[in-house]
């Protein structure tokens, strides 16, 4: 095999991967670009130097290369992480990267390169789910298990039925195979988008199996406004008094 | 009330050093901790160097004690406030301008967002902060005493 060939064989493998990827990672024509009001909590984990990280989904986006309005993984991914840290961990315990293992089932590069970025690449294993390929995807694709290393304890869990609308496996293989009219291509963008809104906005336990709303609470902590307020008011009082106190000085003199 | 203001910083003097060093082993352990209100960091700046600012200012109260009325005695305890200002300032400089931005979706944070910076925990330079402050009491007393002493000279 000459040079030629081999460079031309190059060639055609990196056109294959490309548009694998393309199939996978493509976000569908159509797409709502505005997102809902959310409010998701950080994800708190230790990194290797036992620095605390306090990653935000719009900084698993950003880190992972796309926009949030792009990408159902990346939020779901998030969310599900979020979710298993809470069950898995208790109070003001954090996991340290390194410690915390994934087994998933979906093929994506969004979901791979969250899991990755989250709980870093040695930890996050692929398992794809019989009878379904990068085309097809069913519910199986959306099942995990977090694994604590540690102790060994072991949290299962998949998305809910009810979070994908009725039919959207079926019309996500036409418009991956191409075989979509603009009619189903449209639902199935509004459909995505639908989607992707309900990761954001909805709580774990309407989005995952196996949580309960209590545990729900506790994972979500209500801000501590309260004590915040209370600092910033004693902050400025002393500055404040200060100022008076500095003032009164100046004009006894 | 001599005696009185020497016991005072002879115990904050003692907390200090006792924060300092906690800063210190903190930091070394590579993990932070936090109990309640309190949290001791564990990063090389706020916790190593920090903590051993907080550790001076526990020796310069300490050193500063023994004859406290004496004006080099009152410099020592006050440089020991001094540096603690300079911690407990960082961290409260930290504090607004992390309150202010409202991250990657808004300019300026929201109102609950803005609180909840100054929400506890807090690193023990803020807790010494306000027990520091009591030296200007003796500054401002030593002061009245100079010129008290300057006017019956004339």
């Amino acid at each position: 095999m000459n040079r030629r060939n081999i460079f031309l064989v190059l060639v055609l493998m990196s056109f294959c991967i490309a548009s694998f990827a393309a199939v996978i990672e493509a976000t569908p024509d159509g797409v709502r670009e505005e997102l809902p009001e959310y409010k998701l909590e950080p994800i708190l984990i230790y990194d290797e130097g036992r620095d605390l990280l306090k990653i935000t989904i719009e900084d698993l986006a950003e880190s992972t290369g796309e926009e949030l309005w792009e990408c159902v993984c990346r939020p779901c991914s998030f969310r599900v992480t979020k979710t298993a840290i809470s069950q898995l961990y208790e109070g003001e315990e954090h996991p340290t990267q390194g410690e915390l293992k994934v087994i998933y089932h979906h093929p994506s590069g969004g979901h791979r390169l969250s899991f990755n970025y989250l709980l870093t690449e040695d930890c996050c294993t692929l398992e794809m789910p019989a009878g379904t390929s990068r085309k097809k995807f069913t519910m199986e694709n959306y099942c995990y298990e977090f694994i604590r290393t540690d102790t060994g304890e072991i949290f299962k869990t998949r998305v809910k039925a009810q979070v994908f609308p009725e039919g959207f496996f079926v019309l996500r293989e036409k418009v991956k195979s191409e075989m979509a009219t603009p009619d189903e291509k449209a639902e199935f963008a509004k459909q995505w988008s639908d989607t992707r809104d309900k990761f954001l906005v909805m709580n774990s336990y309407d989005l995952f199996e196996g949580v309960e709303e209590a545990e729900e609470e506790a994972e979500e902590e209500a801000p501590n406004v309260v004590g915040g307020a209370t600092f910033f008011s004693i902050l400025v009082a002393g500055l404040i008094l200060l100022l008076i106190m500095m003032y009164i000085r100046r004009k006894a003199r | 009330m001599k005696r009185l203001s020497s016991i005072y910083f002879g115990i904050l003097g003692v907390i200090a050093l006792a924060f300092g060093i906690a800063d210190l082993l903190v930091t070394i352990g590579g993990s932070g901790l936090s109990f309640g209100i309190l949290e001791i960091p564990c990063d090389a700046f706020r916790g190593g160097w920090g903590g051993l600012i907080i550790l001076s200012a526990g020796l310069f109260y300490l050193a500063g004690i023994k004859n406290i009325s004496e004006i080099h005695q009152i410099s020592k305890v006050m440089m020991g406030s001094i540096l603690i200002w300079i911690i407990a300032g960082l961290d409260i400089f930290a504090m607004i301008t992390e309150s202010i931005p409202g991250g990657d979706r808004s300019w300026f944070n929201t109102l609950e967002g803005f609180l909840e910076t100054y929400a506890p925990p807090y690193a023990p330079a803020i807790f010494l902060l306000p027990f520091s402050l009591v030296v200007f009491y003796y500054i401002l007393k030593k002061e009245r005493n100079i010129l008290k002493k300057e006017k019956d000279e004339e």
